[in-house]
């Protein structure tokens, strides 16, 4: 079964195949609750949560629920993993760790499912996935790259298998990642960049400040070992690390 | 600052470079040239070997091997990277000439301008690790500076080990036919998006 959702301002999409338990509806629906309780908690855009009493300094982060610890902690891994291109602190000087938390929420939901007993399903939040096992047929989940020059066109065909696929890119919300040692640029030499990493939060917490970079940033994908990333530039012209071949093969 | 010390370092390496390639004093090659202005975002890389080797063709890299162990096996940072070709586009065949030993190669214009062409350094000790550039030039200037090697050992994290040789290859995109289960995409609607409709909409039922 197949559903989509409406949840953290972006289409939340859940399949499981061939598991038509009664249970599976319950399950799906436990998933999508996950994802409105992370909502809850994450969203700078709702004044309850969490991560806005921290901006109000209503709460300290170290009073704070054991899930924002754990990304306030995952926030300052990445930052310096990535020379200080992730940052939790955002444009207009708010701690926004929405970079990493859509990531971190879909490997959880995909734990979850794991441990309900599910092989076979994928979970996929804003453009970013995490599948598993295999699809209704049988045969490797297969993953489309859109194309950022037009909606309705996909560019590469991946089978990521049981790894995790993020992409990042200016074409749809305009520019909504900015390189944070040069607040006021916009990054306008590329346009799509899609990371396949070991999971879906590892792909994502990397694909934010790799976009960040600018051109640079599939280099710095390259630098990382059990990563791969295909940028797409402003000339519709994609470069791919010297790995990502290999996921382009429906074995 | 990190960057100002490796940009710093950078220069130093290429000055270096180009100090001892001009020299003629060295009956090796210390670099070789690539003579192409690239089109693309991605130069084709030459890197050093301390002796004189011939270049796999650049199908070898393409179709090469990209067996699954390599990416789970553990890597070492490699200080001397092996001699290999990267490809740009399928529709530009880059003219890849390497220079012969014993004779090295001068990359020093008189005029103090730099020669078109991509140029790799040597291994540079920089004091957090080893780093190896390929310095590209169009337009008699220095116009992108790509890294071979990259000190690594500031990452923190098990999982990120430098790679010794980035093989970057480009392709113009195409739409695909194939039908597929899932799409990756930039986020299709944002909490922003979603904010500021909700916004405007409340402005406009006053």
């Amino acid at each position: 079964m197949k559903e989509t959702r409406l949840i953290m301002g972006m289409p939340i999409t859940l399949e499981i195949v061939g598991d038509s338990t009664s249970t599976a509806p319950k399950d799906m629906g436990n998933i999508f609750d996950y994802f409105t309780y992370v909502d809850k908690t994450f969203s700078v855009y709702k004044d309850s949560s969490e991560i806005m009493r921290i901006n109000r300094g209503e709460l300290s982060i170290e009073a704070s629920s054991q899930d924002v610890r754990e990304i306030f902690a995952l926030s300052e891994k990445t930052k310096e993993e990535s020379d200080g291109y992730f940052n939790i602190v955002n444009r207009k000087g708010i701690l926004d760790p929405s970079g990493i938390v859509k990531g971190w929420a879909i490997r959880n939901a995909a734990d979850l499912l794991k441990k309900s007993g599910y092989e076979n399903f994928y979970v996929e939040a804003g453009g970013d996935i995490q599948a598993h096992g295999s699809n209704a047929l049988g045969k490797p989940w297969s993953v489309g790259i859109k194309n950022p020059f037009n909606q309705k066109e996909i560019v590469k065909v991946l089978y990521p298998g049981n790894k995790g696929v993020a992409t990042s890119g200016t074409y749809i919300r305009g520019q909504h990642i900015y390189d944070p040692k040069k607040m006021a640029e916009d990054i306008t030499d590329i346009v799509s960049l899609t990371v396949v990493g070991p999971n879906v939060y590892e792909a994502d917490r990397f694909v934010t400040p790799a976009f960040a970079m600018g051109k640079k940033g599939i280099e710095f994908i390259e630098t990382l070992r059990g990563f791969e990333g295909y940028m797409i530039d402003a000339d519709a012209v994609a470069t791919m690390t010297s790995g990502f071949k290999k996921y382009e093969t429906n074995r | 600052m990190k960057k100002f010390l490796l940009s710093f370092v950078l220069i130093i390496a290429f000055a270096f470079y180009v100090m001892l390639s001009s020299g003629r004093t060295n009956g090796q090659p210390l670099a070789t040239i690539t003579d192409q202005t690239p089109t693309t975002s991605v130069i084709p890389i030459v890197s050093p070997t301390p002796s004189p080797t011939t270049i796999k063709p650049s199908e070898d890299i393409a179709s090469g091997s990209d067996e699954d162990s390599e990416d789970d096996a553990p890597k070492t940072p490699v200080t001397k990277p092996t001699p290999k070709v990267t490809v740009s586009t399928p529709s530009i065949k880059p003219k890849t000439v390497v220079a012969p030993a014993p004779t090295p190669v001068s990359v020093a214009v008189n005029s103090g301008l730099y020669k078109n062409g991509s140029y790799t350094g040597p291994v540079t000790d920089a004091y957090y690790g080893n780093m190896q550039v390929v310095a590209t030039i169009s337009g008699g200037r220095l116009s992108d500076v790509t890294f071979l090697q990259y000190p690594s050992d500031r990452r923190t994290s098990q999982q990120i080990n430098s790679r010794a040789t980035p093989i970057l290859r480009s392709e113009a995109i195409a739409a695909q036919s194939a039908k597929v289960n899932i799409v990756s995409g930039a986020t299709q609607t944002s909490q922003a998006f979603v904010q500021s409709l909700s916004s405007a909409l409340a402005l406009a039922t006053n």
